[in-house]
């Protein structure tokens, strides 16, 4: 087999199989048209009869795309920093270069999946714009949209570049060939680590310390930097829309705020879940399945604490008092979200796959009833019911396990 | 602290194959005890049910007069029981160090006890700097073996349970592996090494239980065996004899 053949075979196995191109264009213009049914009409709608959409969709597809670019590089990262997470005895058989291509031709196929949804969204966008409006001025509303397009352009342009700037380190440097350069020792030196992780649980109650301890332990251990970029940048990110976007459309601040601990949670659940196996696996300490869920709900409530803190910081700046059906909304469309992520962790009969499946979809209506009246409030509330009732079935579950292993 | 197993028969219930026959033992702290028994003799089962790994059992089995059956905390946390498993379970994205960090908050050990107490370990085990440098997924098996060990070992214990610690172990280990468990006795920890070295036993055991086909076949201490035998014979020997004796039984 070639060097070219065990490239594409390899990133067949670990990313899938291409998309058509032509099953790519009929996504994205189904995805436009959904985008626009739920943004552009609801806006059209009355009290406001005046036909001007007050939530800017640019706005939204932009930052959408600035988080897809994010969650793209999280895959290709966890192959050459993490690549235990993936098939250990198939990427044993990858040099590091190997990977580092892979990874490559993965961002950029994801990219240009990017670019093309970006394609048909301005054809479309365009399209109803000349036919509603019948405007004649049509390069003066492309013109501001150029630097944008070109920017997603050079990211696609530099992917690999971005993809080399990832450095190989962990204790995976023994499948790499850069052995002696990174990882040889230096850093891993010492206890900061531990240190780290020390500092860190101790923003969580006593009696959870310990299991907390183990958690960050793992998280530091697994993919530090990728972990502290990840929820940095989303929280920036965040703040810049925030502060950028006017007044007049909560409805999406909403939305981002609500979508970024949705996509981090969907990074670190996997981290975690694989943590807490490992935890109940290891016969040398015991946690009660108590102890579990509320350090993962410590753990995920202090990573939501900053979107609270946005939140709060756009409600006074829009004047809408902090007290309102929209603060009540956004808080408890968190409280489901973190109490989803914290549940997903119980050991329990589902198979990793299906939670997988299970938090997305309800993540996914989280998101879409955030922006219905009614249901943002109780949708929510449902789906923390819904969490408490599991979290018992669970833990009854979990004492019978228990009587089958060691403890 | 004493474990009491009455009339305790256990079977496997796909291969109806009996692991454990009307198994009558009690093991007390402060003794060190040798579990000895050819492979499938039910040493491993008799270890599980003691952890309570193992829960559908026939018979009795009690831990300070308390039914272990009736029980529903963690018997290893709550009864500060120790345990080395046969096949050694590690966190492979932890350091040794950091593993026996946590295990030292778990068993709320202070600081200086940890120091003092992982120090003399590590001495006796030939543990070097492996143990906070590299993550356990990056340890040989005799490494794993020692961390498995230290974890077993670390803290106040009123028990320890060993499931073949010489595995992997080299000959340096292996005599500071016995001092380790000499002095975790002087301190008053019960302590059960499940082995198939019987030099070990001979050496540090003042008790051996041997197992064969699911029964005991002797249960009481080294020096009431050896002195129904000549004195000369080693364990070894005798215990050779004795399942060349039940072989013979069984034949007849």
């Amino acid at each position: 087999m070639t060097t070219d053949n065990k490239l594409i075979s390899a990133n067949e196995f670990l990313f899938g199989k291409p998309v058509r191109l032509m099953k790519l264009v009929t996504s994205s213009i189904l995805l436009v048209i959904v985008l626009f049914l739920i943004f552009e009409l609801h806006a059209y709608l009355p009290p406001s009869s005046y036909p001007v959409p007050t939530i800017p969709c640019d706005y939204f597809v932009l930052a959408g795309i600035l988080f897809y670019t994010i969650v793209i590089h999280i895959k290709p990262w966890r192959l050459l920093r993490y690549p235990r997470m993936n098939n250990i005895a198939f990427i044993s058989g990858l040099t590091w270069e190997m990977r580092q291509k892979a990874a490559t031709v993965y961002t950029k196929r994801k990219l240009f999946e990017s670019l093309i949804f970006i394609a048909v969204f301005y054809t479309i966008r365009y399209g109803m714009i000349l036919y509603v409006d019948r405007t004649q001025d049509l390069i003066s509303l492309i013109i501001p949209e150029i630097p944008s397009v070109l920017a997603f352009y050079l990211l696609y342009l530099s992917a690999d570049k971005l993809v080399g700037y990832i450095p190989c380190s962990k204790g995976e440097y023994m499948l790499s060939n850069e052995r002696g350069t990174h990882g040889s020792g230096i850093l891993r030196k010492g206890n900061w680590r531990l240190r780290l992780a020390i500092i860190l649980s101790m923003a969580v109650p006593k009696i959870l310390r310990t299991m907390a301890l183990r958690l960050i332990l793992y998280i530091i251990r697994c993919d530090l930097f990728g972990f502290a970029f990840i929820n940095c940048m989303a929280v920036i990110i965040c703040g810049v829309i925030v502060f950028l976007l006017p007044s007049s459309v909560g409805i999406l601040v909403r939305v981002v705020l609500l979508a970024a601990p949705i996509v981090i949670f969907g990074e670190i659940r996997e981290t975690l879940f694989a943590a807490l196996q490992k935890t109940i696996d290891i016969p040398y300490w015991f946690f009660t399945p108590k102890t579990l869920i509320h350090t993962c709900m410590f753990i995920v409530s202090i990573l939501v604490i900053p979107y609270i803190g946005l939140f709060t910081v756009w409600q006074l700046r829009a004047g809408d008092g902090l007290f309102s059906q929209n603060s009540l909304a956004f808080l408890l469309s968190l409280a489901a979200v973190a109490g989803t992520v914290s549940n997903m962790y119980v050991i329990s009969a589902i198979s990793r796959k299906d939670q997988s499946g299970v938090f997305f979809a309800i993540a996914g209506s989280l998101l879409l009833c955030s922006m219905i009246p009614v249901a943002k409030v109780v949708f929510p509330v449902l789906v923390i019911i819904g969490n408490l009732g599991r979290f018992l079935q669970n833990n009854t579950h979990y004492v019978i396990q228990d009587s089958k292993r060691v403890g | 602290m004493k474990f009491e197993l009455s009339d305790l028969t256990y079977t496997y219930k796909k291969t109806d194959v009996h692991a454990l026959v009307d198994v009558n033992l009690q093991l007390d702290t402060n003794t060190i005890t040798g579990l000895v028994g050819a492979n499938g003799s039910g040493k491993s089962t008799l270890i599980k049910i003691l952890l309570r790994q193992i829960v559908h059992y026939a018979g009795s089995y009690t831990i300070d007069s308390t039914n272990v059956n009736d029980y529903t905390g963690s018997i290893p946390g709550n009864y500060k029981i120790g345990y080395a498993p046969e096949d050694v379970i590690l966190d492979d994205a932890l350091s040794g160090y950091e593993m026996l960090h946590i295990i030292k908050e778990v068993r709320s050990i202070s600081d200086q006890d940890f120091i003092d107490e992982l120090d003399q370990l590590c001495d006796e085990l030939r543990v070097e700097d492996w143990l906070k440098n590299q993550t356990c997924g990056e340890y040989s098996q005799g490494m794993r073996r020692k961390t498995a060990i230290l974890c077993a070992m670390i803290g106040p214990l009123n028990y320890i349970i060993l499931d073949e610690p010489n595995n992997g172990l080299d000959p340096l280990a292996m005599y500071g592996l016995k001092q380790a468990i000499l002095r975790r006795k002087q301190s008053g920890t019960g302590v059960l090494v499940s082995t198939h070295i019987l030099d070990i036993v001979d050496k540090i055991s003042e008790n051996v239980v041997m197992m064969r086909k699911g029964h005991i076949i002797y249960d009481g201490t080294v020096d009431a065996l050896k002195s129904k035998w000549s004195d000369s014979a080693t364990l070894e020997e005798i215990y050779f004899e004795m399942y060349a004796q039940a072989d013979r039984n069984d034949l007849k």
